[in-house]
């Protein structure tokens, strides 16, 4: 836990830029399965755009998924203008041909952060899961939902290597204002056959 | 001197020295019964401690009824078997000794024989198959990987024995919860990953066994997950069960045929050779054969 706070800590002293911060894997501790077959839980971006000042404003975080590949590390998020891009998981073949946004949500002050000991009280678990976790790919059905109202978050493919990103996106103007770097691959879970047992 | 003092207390009639004189007469009197004596209590003792095994006191047994090879069980029954006749032949030798027939004498070392060599058997079959079953995790977990949750009655049956054995011992899998992530299993077919990762029992419940929190469960968090596998309640069940019936039945047999001093074994074929050798007086450690 000390580790995992001196970790956050190092995001404050960036001045308030995360152009040289990845977003993480979650730790171990939360998330013994991770990742799984088709999803993957990452850190949420505690601290790392709001380090030494507090925004003014309101700010969402978006989270771009890519498919790893030769190009991948330099793909952009955002158009000439500095709009974030909104293409969605079928538009893009599952983050293929170009990252996609996933999952959107509010950004957490860094004044505010969740006392990650207190997870063991069941009673603030579920509270404090899901202010540290961000987790891809748990949506299953908004793919085949013709209803379906906002950002889908589909399974990913199992086996494959896939980046992230995080987005800062100031509301009043609808521009990008911040972003971190593309996460190092991270590799989903591979089905085994129960034949390699014994 | 203490000769006299013990039978003047016998004439008195006081019950305790009475008892003895007569243990000890007997004793005396008839050389072989102190051996034959052990081999009855002995086969009493194989015969009780292998009861025990086949009672299954830790309800393992669906675990190798399944997979075909429940000879640590066919092992027990053997050494019942044993142990009872241990105890009868044991009984007749008394009886054999005793009236000195030549052909009782050597029915009972020959049903003896016997006896020795269905109980090597059984040590040997059942400690080749607990090598078998636990001497790694592979075999079980594949059989928990196959049956669990399958629609089938074996799977049933194998289903209940894992969800039993998981409360209980608050242990997930055979490693671990991560069993059932890293290999396809039946439980996978049936449950998608992102629905549960590992069966709902691994998760830490309330006294109630109410889950204590599904998302954290189902996340991993070791607060909220049993991270402990089920494999080392699962082979010390079935090593407890093979030492009983294997090392405790070897040392029986070692016991029952070693352990014979050489005279009463002389005393046995002296009397199969139709010889009757009795003491010279009750005291005496001499022997006058005829």
């Amino acid at each position: 836990m000390p580790l995992l706070w001196a970790l956050l800590a190092f995001g404050c002293l960036r001045f308030g830029s995360a152009v040289n911060l990845q977003p993480q894997l979650a730790s171990v501790t939360f998330a013994t399965n991770n990742p799984t077959l088709t999803t993957v839980a990452l850190e949420q971006p505690l601290c790392m755009f709001d380090s030494s000042e507090a925004l003014t404003g309101a700010y969402e975080v978006y989270l771009y998924v890519l498919v790893d590949s030769a190009g991948s590390r330099n793909a952009s998020v955002q158009d000439s203008t500095k709009t974030p891009l909104s293409s969605t998981f079928q538009q893009t073949e599952g983050g293929r041909t170009g990252p996609y946004k996933a999952v959107a949500f509010d950004l957490i002050p860094c004044s505010d952060l969740p006392s990650l000991d207190a997870v063991g009280d069941v009673s603030q678990a579920s509270q404090i899961l899901n202010a540290y976790l961000v987790r891809v790919g748990v949506n299953r059905t908004c793919l085949w939902d013709p209803n379906f109202q906002g950002l889908c978050n589909p399974p990913l493919s199992a086996a494959t290597e896939y980046r992230f990103k995080y987005v800062l996106v100031n509301m009043s103007t609808g521009l990008v204002e911040d972003q971190t770097l593309w996460s190092d691959p991270i590799r989903t879970n591979q089905r085994k056959w129960w034949a390699v047992v014994g | 001197m203490v000769a006299s003092e013990v039978a003047a207390e016998a004439k008195k009639g006081s019950p305790v020295v009475v008892g003895l004189l007569v243990v000890g007469n007997i004793i005396i009197l008839v050389r072989p019964v102190p051996v034959l004596g052990a081999k009855w209590l002995s086969g009493l003792a194989l015969f009780a401690e292998t009861v025990w095994v086949t009672a299954d006191q830790y309800r393992v047994y669906p675990l190798m009824g399944i997979s075909g090879k429940d000879d640590v069980f066919a092992g027990a029954w053997i050494a019942i078997f044993c142990g009872f006749s241990f105890f009868v032949v044991a009984s007749f030798g008394v009886g054999a000794a005793l009236c000195r027939h030549r052909s009782m004498v050597l029915t009972y070392l020959v049903l003896m024989l016997i006896v020795f060599i269905f109980e090597c058997a059984s040590c040997i079959t059942s400690y080749t198959h607990r090598d078998y079953m636990v001497s790694n995790p592979s075999l079980i977990t594949k059989q928990m990987l196959t049956f669990y949750s399958a629609d089938t009655e074996q799977g049933q049956e194998l289903t209940r024995l894992w969800d039993r054995i998981m409360i209980e011992q608050e242990c997930c899998g055979t490693s671990g919860p991560m069993d059932w992530v890293n290999f396809t299993s039946a439980f996978r077919a049936a449950t998608p990953e992102v629905v549960f990762p590992w069966p709902p029992l691994c998760c830490r419940r309330t006294g109630n066994f109410i889950p204590l929190n599904e998302e954290g469960c189902r996340l991993g968090h070791m607060d909220y997950l049993f991270t402990k596998g089920c494999f080392e309640h699962i082979g010390h069940a079935i090593d407890s069960y093979t030492w009983g019936i294997s090392w405790f039945g070897f040392a029986i047999l070692m016991w029952t045929s070693v352990a014979q001093s050489d005279r009463q074994w002389r005393g046995l074929t002296q009397a199969a050779a139709g010889q009757v050798c009795l003491p010279r007086s009750p005291n005496s450690e001499a022997h006058s054969c005829g």
